[in-house]
């Protein structure tokens, strides 16, 4: 017997229930695969955007610093060695670090100053496209200052207004000077929304009095996506780096945590998707063959074995995996492919948040991946045949006269 | 935000008796009291020491430096692993509540000024003619860079009031009787400290050495009273030096130059306005 042909044979004997049982299975396939597209995305941008806002692939520090986040645990760097940087493949941002003590009106909160080199940075970071309102610092405008939105509304601070800042100078002195505000920013972090206040690195130097070429932390970013965080960690150590070179996964562990954690409960809530999708094909495949109760009735009585029976249910099933499978893929990928380039906007429903440290976008972006796409496959090809299993065993056993009668 | 500050902060606790020191500045700081042995009253260690004694003691004690209204001159030596630099103060001060304490040098801070009213602590930049409060998360913070914090100049509390008093031991030596007295806050007193052991000269009623003690029993702190003057018709003494035990060879070092007490100072001179006048 052509199990092929036959199987093909008896599906297109009732094109009606063929359709409905292929439409069952393609569109689980098709959830199947969005769900492995949105939870990529998801996963990507978080990770992104929380390595990319502020954190950088790499960072290196004076080695007691971060430990210790002292003022005086700083780093002397000549200039030349961000050209070294560059020249490998790396980009380079210079930052400084203080606490200090903000004030607008009679409103005042324990802030920490990031001195930075805004054209730097924006090689580094994405922060300066996360303006809510106004604009990112300027080195030109040494006197603008940005702070991020949970700040400014603590302070009643608002665009083109004044900002007090006060603290201790390196040398111990009492310091302190008038702002401006020319920014605030989108939410990124928490840190970054209620407790920190931006300015270039050259007032950061003439408010602390700190010295020109000393640094607190250089946040570099691997411009080659194919070089593993590892590697390129390895290259910038044997650059003879003034401090301590360390990854992200080290200067973030509870993000790593949280990103484990989040593959966890994806896998999980992959695996509860399918079974429930497999009850759906399970229960598909089980009301098909019940439905042929006489017609298997009718090839018992002629003859067929029942291992034949068997096998041709399952070569059916096999024929509606590979055509649900199709059409799954066919409307999954260029709709996957419009989520990737456009994303799915819910900023009517929930407002951009972040959530310990991590930035949750209101646009969700897709992910497609060779894995999404084949996993979800595979398990229909494993699902179906598996799925019809019993229905099968159940119409090889039937009695051929109670089959063809009804009694 | 309270843990950064506290951060840059960190070596600068509380030390009760410097403001307490500084007439009207009264020191304590923000925390849960401990749970308390259900002490009712001052203990006497030894049968000769009566509760009255201890009392009277320490009540002379808490007004060493008090007057209903005192000014003076001061100045402030802080010292860390990486600096060292030395102010000079006026001070002006009106029962436990008011006080205003300016910068006379160095050029660089001169005019910079602080004003203590109720609970309120408001600091005058001159650099930039401003005048900020400290606000109350900011309250742990250090006060003019020293291992002082806001929340020293605003709380208050009294070693007779606020305190379980012990007399660990007492003895007779060229200089007075010497009292060693371990001081245990009660429930209601406002503070971190398990424990403040007092080294006392009970003959002279004037404070020599103050160890702090953490919720741990761990001493972190040392407070030294030193040179007993005549100041303002009293015997005080003159240097107080406060060490932090996590940062060795760091210390605050305030010297009494001149004290004026019961001198004639209006309540209407403590305001934010007159920050600016001075």
């Amino acid at each position: 017997m052509n199990y092929a042909r036959q199987s093909l044979r008896n599906l297109t004997r009732n094109y009606r229930r063929t359709i409905i049982t292929t439409i069952g299975i393609a569109v689980a396939g098709f959830l199947m695969i969005m769900w492995g597209f949105f939870s990529n995305g998801f996963a990507d941008t978080m990770k992104r955007n929380a390595i990319a806002m502020s954190v950088g692939d790499l960072q290196i520090h004076h080695p007691k610093y971060r430990d210790d986040p002292n003022l005086f645990f700083s780093m002397a760097i000549a200039p030349s060695y961000f050209d070294k940087l560059t020249q490998k493949g790396f980009a380079a941002a210079p930052r400084r670090y203080a606490f200090a003590f903000a004030a607008v009106a009679d409103k005042s909160a324990g802030i920490e100053l990031r001195g930075i080199d805004p054209e730097r940075e924006a090689q580094v970071t994405i922060i300066h496209n996360h303006i809510h309102e106004g604009q990112w610092l300027q080195n030109n405008n040494p006197k603008g200052v940005v702070i991020g939105r949970g700040l400014a509304k603590s302070l009643g601070a608002k665009i083109g207004g004044e900002l007090i800042l006060m603290t201790q100078a390196a040398d111990g002195s009492l310091t302190s000077d008038l702002y401006t505000v020319i920014g605030i920013t989108r939410a990124v972090s928490s840190k970054i929304d209620n407790r920190s206040v931006f300015l270039t690195n050259d007032a950061f130097a003439q408010l602390m009095s700190f010295p020109s070429n000393a640094y607190h932390e250089i946040a570099i970013h691997v411009l080659d996506p194919n070089l593993k965080t590892s590697d390129a960690r390895l290259t910038v150590a044997n650059m003879e780096p003034p401090g301590e070179v360390s990854t992200w996964e080290e200067l973030q562990p509870i993000l790593v945590r949280i990103f484990a954690y989040m593959r966890y409960s994806f896998s999980f809530s992959f695996t509860l998707t399918y079974l429930a999708l497999a009850g759906l094909v399970i229960n598909t495949m089980f009301m098909g063959v019940l439905e042929r109760t006489r017609e298997f009735g009718v090839l018992l009585a002629l003859g067929t074995l029942p291992r034949q029976i068997i096998l041709l249910v399952i070569c059916e099933a096999l024929w509606l995996a590979l055509v649900g499978a199709i059409v799954a893929v066919a409307f999954a990928l260029p709709f996957g492919y419009y989520i990737q380039l456009n994303g799915l906007d819910f900023r009517a429903i929930t407002p951009q948040i972040a959530v310990g440290g991590l930035l949750i976008e209101s646009v969700w972006y897709g992910k497609i991946s060779f894995a999404q796409v084949t996993t979800p496959l595979v398990f229909l090809f494993l699902t179906l045949p598996i799925a019809s299993l019993i229905p099968a065993l159940k119409a090889s056993r039937l009695n051929p006269i109670t089959a063809l009668t009804g009694r | 935000m309270i843990f950064a500050f506290n951060q840059f902060c960190r070596s600068h606790y509380l030390a009760w008796t410097i403001l307490y020191a500084i007439p009207s500045l009264a020191l304590g700081q923000n925390g849960k009291p401990l749970p308390m042995k259900p002490s009712t009253s001052i203990i006497s260690a030894t049968p000769a020491i009566s509760e009255v004694d201890i009392n009277k003691t320490l009540d002379a004690i808490d007004q060493t430096w008090l007057g209903s209204s005192s000014k003076g001159k001061i100045s402030m030596t802080i010292k860390t692993n990486e600096y060292t630099r030395k102010l000079s103060m006026d001070y002006w001060s009106k029962e436990k509540d008011k006080t205003l304490i300016r910068i006379t040098s160095p050029a660089k801070e001169k005019g910079t000024a602080t004003l203590k009213v109720g609970k309120d602590v408001y600091n005058y930049l001159p650099k930039i003619d401003r005048t900020v409060k400290v606000s109350s998360a900011l309250m742990t913070g250090s006060w003019m860079g020293s291992h002082f914090t806001n929340d020293d100049l605003v709380k208050t509390s009294r070693l007779a009031e606020d305190y379980f008093a012990k007399v660990t031991q007492s003895k007779k030596t060229s200089s007075g009787e010497i009292w060693e007295m371990d001081l245990v806050p009660k429930p209601s007193t406002a503070v971190t400290w398990s424990k403040i052991h007092l080294t006392l000269n009970r003959s002279a009623v004037l404070p020599i050495r103050q160890v702090f003690h953490d919720e741990d029993g761990k001493p972190i702190r040392t407070v030294i009273f030193d040179q007993v003057k005549k100041l303002g018709g009293r015997d005080v003494p003159s240097v107080l030096t406060v060490t932090v035990n996590e940062k060795p060879g760091e210390f605050t070092e305030l010297v009494y130059e001149d004290i004026n007490f019961n001198s004639t100072v209006d309540g209407s001179f403590f305001s934010t306005v007159q920050l600016r006048k001075l």
